[in-house]
């Protein structure tokens, strides 16, 4: 016998009595329900590592795109520091006294990303002056408002001052000064192309004076009055005038009929002995 | 690793922590009438025995993860009691109408022989052992019901383990008295 045995708290006869009792039991439905339980928790805690793995996946990616914002912001940060800069000579005596001596100007070897309109990109300028050459007089300062936006000068580093507000107002002036210059500069672009223009027209006028009068007849006979409307008045009464000479009366006279509509106040002066000769 | 029938309970839970289910169905088949005898005597009616039992088992399922050391068959019946007391906190004007069944249960009269059949020494068991106090009644459960230790009945029921023998003491003196014509 143990000591349990032994002790005041048992006793072998009711034992045996109270295992005999035990008759109750749980339903099979109760069973059924306990064990479906089971399994369906496993089932469960299966998914949870899924679950982990897909909240792994969104915590990473999210730190990827916040990696590379802060990289984007710092990029373009840098890059905004490098679109204040301007060649030395922009900046004014008083704020050059103001940078440190010592301190390095810093060309930066990479291009800025801005674009450049320089005299190294032709056909940039020649596209924007031909936008500007056929919008209206009023449209051009918009144009050239919007050209405004591209760097004419080469990129360079300010140098860091100790006061950043006097190198904000250093950096304001110098951008103010260089978008300055570069209208200056486009405008003066725009004129030389204006004169181009005009110089080409004119030498057009030449050739087609020169030309034969057959196929100056055949010109005019076939686009009269939109190819001649569109010359100036003063070479329009030129080419009115050589068919007066030729003898072309009837269309010298349809011409001039057609010039009195468009141009009526023009003084015919030019024509004057022409059509007294051909008379 | 296969699992047999032989194996631990603190085992047959690991294994059914790691997704072996056939584990938990034997742990389950150890248990289910020793644990569902323990809410039927300690409970007021089946019904109330019948949700309890269903909820010991969730918890044991939703839990298993917690259960770190010691003895499972303590964990569960412990876990058994504080459902049964929280029923109990819930339903204390269940308790007292039931307590008047119980009072009814005992002034039936049983007949006078000196030998009872085995079927009215076991109803007269289960009504004698509902007339003890709940302390002494859930120490004797979980001693005979469950085969806890001293110590393991001290534990779950938070007292000390002297305290557990005592109250043990008083209800088999109690019980043995008045089934004498049973024992």
């Amino acid at each position: 016998m143990t000591d349990q045995q032994n002790d005041a708290y048992y006793d072998k006869a009711f034992s045996l009595l109270y295992q005999k009792s035990r008759q109750e039991e749980p339903s099979q439905a109760l069973d059924r329900a306990v064990l479906q339980q089971a399994s369906a928790q496993l089932k469960k805690q299966q998914s949870p590592w899924l679950r982990h793995i897909a909240t792994a996946a969104i915590m990473i990616l999210g730190v990827s795109v916040t990696l590379q914002l802060v990289t984007i912001e710092e990029a373009t940060k840098q890059r905004d520091n490098e679109a204040f800069i301007s060649e030395p000579s922009i900046l004014s005596e008083d704020a050059m006294t103001r940078v440190t001596a010592d301190a390095p100007v810093k060309v930066p070897t990479e291009p800025s990303n801005k674009r450049l309109l320089t005299i190294d990109q032709p056909k940039e300028v020649s596209e924007a002056i031909s936008t500007v050459n056929s919008a209206p007089v009023l449209e051009q300062d918009r144009h050239l408002d919007r050209l405004g936006q591209y760097d004419t000068v080469a990129p360079v580093v300010l140098p860091k001052l100790e006061n950043p507000a006097p190198q904000q107002r250093i950096k304001n002036k110098a951008r103010k000064e260089a978008k300055r210059e570069r209208k200056l500069e486009f405008q003066a672009a725009n004129k030389a192309a204006v004169q181009k223009k005009s110089s080409s027209i004119k030498t057009l006028d030449k050739a087609i004076l020169s030309a034969s009068p057959q196929l100056s007849d055949k010109k005019l006979s076939v686009g009269k009055t939109r190819s001649i409307s569109l010359l100036p008045p003063a070479q329009w009464l030129e080419k009115i005038k050589i068919l007066y000479r030729q003898n072309k009366i009837s269309d010298a006279q349809e011409e001039l009929k057609h010039f009195k509509q468009i141009w009526p106040d023009y003084p015919l002066d030019v024509l004057k002995n022409s059509a007294i000769e051909s008379e | 690793m296969s699992i047999s029938s032989e194996d631990s309970d603190e085992l047959l839970l690991e294994q059914y922590c790691q997704g072996d289910v056939n584990a938990f169905e034997i742990l389950y088949q150890r248990y289910r009438k020793s644990l569902y005898i323990y809410l039927c005597r300690t409970c007021d009616n089946q019904a109330q025995a019948d949700d309890c039992y269903q909820e010991v088992w969730s918890r044991v399922i939703k839990a298993k993860t917690q259960f770190k050391q010691g003895s499972f068959k303590a964990w569960v019946f412990q876990i058994a009691r504080n459902i049964k007391i929280d029923l109990f906190r819930k339903q204390t004007l269940h308790i007292v109408s039931d307590s008047e069944q119980v009072e009814e249960a005992m002034s039936t009269d049983y007949p006078q022989e000196q030998h009872y059949s085995d079927r009215e020494c076991h109803d007269r068991l289960r009504l004698e052992i509902a007339q003890l106090p709940a302390e002494q009644r859930d120490a004797l459960l979980l001693k005979e019901e469950a085969g806890l230790t001293l110590e393991q009945i001290a534990k779950v029921v938070s007292v000390g383990r002297e305290t557990i023998k005592s109250r043990l003491r008083y209800a088999l003196k109690q019980l043995k008295k008045v089934l004498k014509d049973c024992l």
